[in-house]
C-alpha cells in the first residue's frame, strides 16, 4: 500500500497508484455525499456518487494490476479488494462474470460510519455506499476485460438502513458518458511553478514527519483506519471533484437560484474537514510527540494547519499573510480542486475552489476560537457552536484561483467588522 | 446499546491510575491516563510494558507504542509524558472504560516495578 502513495514535489499534491488522491474522514465524506444528495435529491445524488466512483476507480485498479501482474479475473477482483480495504473504505467481497455478479460488504466507511454518526438518532430510507457501488463495479469491469463505464450496480443492503451487512447487485449495460481523464498526465499539464510562504522552516518538518508516520498506516482488520479520533479514507480526488462540480453544474441549470446555497455548503465541508480532521490531529499524542504540546497561540495552530493539509495531499497551502485576530491570506501554486477543474472543464469563471475557501476560514475560527490548552472534545455540539451559532466572525473571499488561468490561488480570510474574533 | 456520552467527558478513577476519554472518541477506545506515581522518565514505561508481555511498535522515536496480544495498545509520548490507552476493538463499547481502567492499573503496577 504504501509503496502506492507518491507526493507531487514541491506541490504537495498525492498520487495513490496513477489516481490523484487525497486523505479525508468520514465527517467530511458523509457531509459531501449528503450535500450532493441535499442539491439533486437521492436517486440523482446517488447516480452521480456511483458513476464518479466506478470513472476514478477504474483507472487505479486497471493501473495497479498492471503495475502488480495480477491478470486473472480472480487476482484481479482480490486485487481490488485488498485496495479498497488498504483505503480504509472496508472489506468487499466481489463475486461477478460478464452477466453480472454480487458483492457483500462489511465495515463499508460510508455505511458504517453513518451509522455510528447518525444511526441512534436518525432513520435512514436509501443506502448509503454509491462510492463502493462504483468501486465494486470498476473492479468487475477491470477483471473481467469489459469496457470501462459499462457494468451497473445497485447496493441493495445496507447498515445504514440497519441491515446486518451490505449487498450489492451487479448487472451489466449500464452506460456512462466517457468523460476526459484526469490522472497524472492531465495534473502534470495544470501545475505551474511551485512557491513557499512564511514560515516554511516550521512547516515543512512537521509535513514532512506527518507523511512518515501516515505512510504504513492501512485498513485494520475490519478494511477501516481509524486514527486522530475519525476514520480515515484515502480517496480518489476525482471522485470528490466530480460529484462536487457536477453537482453545481446541474444546479446552475435547473434551479440557478440555489447555486449560492449549494457553493456555501460545498464550502462548509471544508468546515466540517478542518474542525474535525485538522482538530483530532492537533489534539493527538503523535502531535504532541512531534511537534509539541498545543500552546494557545493562534499562529501555530495555522502553520500546523498548513502542514496537516499538505500531508493529506490538499496542494501546497501556504501562508503568504497572518495578522492574528485580523486577517490570514493563504495562496497556494495549485489545489486538488483547480487542476481537476481547469483539466477537466477548461478556466472557470471565478474562482472556485469551494473546498479551500472554507477550510481557510474554518482554520482562522480554530486558530482563534478554541481553547486548545483546555484539551477540548470535538463533539457535534462543540461544532454548531463554533460554526453554525449564528454570523460567523470571519468572513472568506478567493481573489484567485488558478482554475481561473491566474498564476495561483489565493484566499483572504478577513476578521468581520465588529465580530468576536 | 452503551449510554451516551456526556459533555463533560468520562473518567474513571482507579487505585494508581485516572483515565479520560480523549477527543473524537466516539466509541470510546483512546483514553488519556494519568498516573498517580509517575517514572521520572516516561520512556521507561516501554520496557516495563515489554516485560509484561507487551510488544513494542516502532514507528517514529517522539511517539512510543507497545501493544498486548488482546490488541490493546499503550502510547507514550516521551517529551511530555502523555500516556495515551488505546482499547482492542474486540472488546464490546459498554466495557471499554473498565478494560482501559484495567491496563492504566497495570501501566502503573508495571512502572512501580
Amino acid at each position: 500500500m504504501s509503496s502506492l502513495r507518491r507526493y507531487l514535489p514541491e506541490h504537495d499534491l498525492m498520487y495513490f497508484g496513477p489516481s490523484p488522491a487525497v486523505y479525508h474522514c468520514h465527517h467530511f465524506n458523509l457531509f459531501l455525499d449528503q450535500t450532493i444528495d441535499d442539491a439533486l435529491g437521492f436517486e440523482a445524488g446517488s447516480r452521480l456518487r456511483f458513476l464518479a466512483g466506478r470513472e476514478f476507480a477504474s483507472p487505479l485498479l486497471s493501473g495497479v494490476a498492471e503495475q502488480s501482474g495480477a491478470t486473472t479475473p480472480a487476482e484481479r477482483l482480490e486485487l481490488a479488494s485488498k485496495l479498497f480495504s488498504g483505503m480504509g473504505h472496508g472489506r468487499l467481497q466481489i463475486t461477478a462474470d460478464a452477466k453480472g455478479g454480487d458483492v457483500k460488504g462489511s465495515y463499508l466507511h460510508y455505511g458504517y460510519s453513518w451509522s455510528q454518526k447518525y444511526g441512534q438518532i436518525v432513520k435512514r430510507k436509501q443506502p448509503a455506499d454509491a462510492f463502493g457501488a462504483g468501486f465494486a463495479a470498476a473492479a468487475s469491469e477491470v477483471a473481467l476485460g469489459l469496457p470501462s463505464e459499462s457494468m451497473g450496480a445497485q447496493e441493495t443492503e445496507c447498515v445504514a438502513m440497519k441491515a446486518p451487512g451490505c449487498t450489492f447487485a451487479l448487472k451489466p449495460g449500464d452506460r456512462g458518458l466517457r468523460l476526459p481523464p484526469v490522472g497524472e498526465p492531465e495534473v502534470q499539464k495544470q501545475i505551474g511553478t511551485s512557491f513557499n510562504g512564511l514560515y516554511e522552516e516550521v512547516i515543512q518538518p512537521i509535513t514532512k514527519g506527518l507523511r512518515d508516520f501516515t505512510a504504513p498506516v492501512a485498513g485494520d482488520e475490519r478494511g477501516l483506519v481509524q486514527a486522530f479520533g475519525v476514520f480515515v479514507t484515502l480517496h480518489l480526488a476525482g471522485y470528490y471533484n466530480r460529484i462536487s462540480y457536477e453537482a453545481v453544474q446541474q444546479v446552475e441549470k435547473k434551479a440557478p437560484q440555489s447555486v449560492g446555497v449549494l457553493e456555501d455548503l460545498l464550502r462548509e465541508s471544508g468546515h466540517v474537514c478542518v474542525f474535525n480532521t485538522f482538530g483530532g490531529i492537533l489534539l493527538s499524542p503523535e502531535w504532541e510527540g512531534m511537534v509539541g504540546p498545543l500552546t494557545g497561540e493562534p499562529l501555530p495552530i495555522v502553520e500546523g494547519c498548513m502542514a496537516i493539509a499538505r500531508a493529506l495531499g490538499f496542494g501546497r497551502w501556504t501562508i503568504a499573510e497572518f495578522e492574528p485576530g485580523k486577517r490570514l491570506v493563504v495562496r497556494a501554486p495549485c489545489s486538488y480542486e483547480s487542476v481537476f477543474y481547469r483539466s477537466r472543464y477548461g478556466k472557470a469563471a471565478r474562482p472556485n475552489e469551494y473546498f479551500l475557501q472554507g477550510a481557510c476560514l474554518a482554520i482562522a475560527q480554530l486558530a482563534h476560537r478554541v481553547d486548545w490548552k483546555s484539551k477540548p472534545m470535538l463533539t457535534q455540539d462543540y461544532y454548531n457552536a463554533l460554526f453554525r451559532g449564528g454570523p460567523l466572525p470571519w468572513k472568506v473571499e478567493q481573489p484567485k484561483s488558478t482554475a481561473c488561468g491566474h498564476p495561483m490561488s489565493e484566499v483572504v480570510v478577513t476578521r468581520v467588522e465588529g465580530a468576536r474574533a | 446499546m452503551p449510554e451516551a456520552i456526556p459533555p463533560e467527558g468520562v473518567v474513571l478513577e482507579g487505585e494508581r491510575a485516572r483515565i479520560e476519554l480523549e477527543n473524537g472518541c466516539f466509541e470510546r477506545l483512546n483514553w488519556r491516563c494519568t498516573l498517580h506515581a509517575p517514572p521520572a522518565e516516561p520512556a521507561a514505561i516501554v520496557p516495563a510494558m515489554v516485560s509484561r508481555g507487551y510488544t513494542e511498535l516502532k514507528r517514529v522515536p517522539q511517539v512510543l507504542e507497545v501493544f498486548h496480544p488482546d490488541g490493546h495498545r499503550v502510547a507514550v509520548i516521551p517529551s511530555t509524558g502523555r500516556i495515551q490507552i488505546r482499547v482492542a476493538l474486540s472488546v464490546p463499547e459498554e466495557e471499554r472504560g473498565q478494560a482501559a481502567l484495567e491496563v492504566a492499573e497495570e501501566v502503573a503496577a508495571a512502572v512501580a516495578g
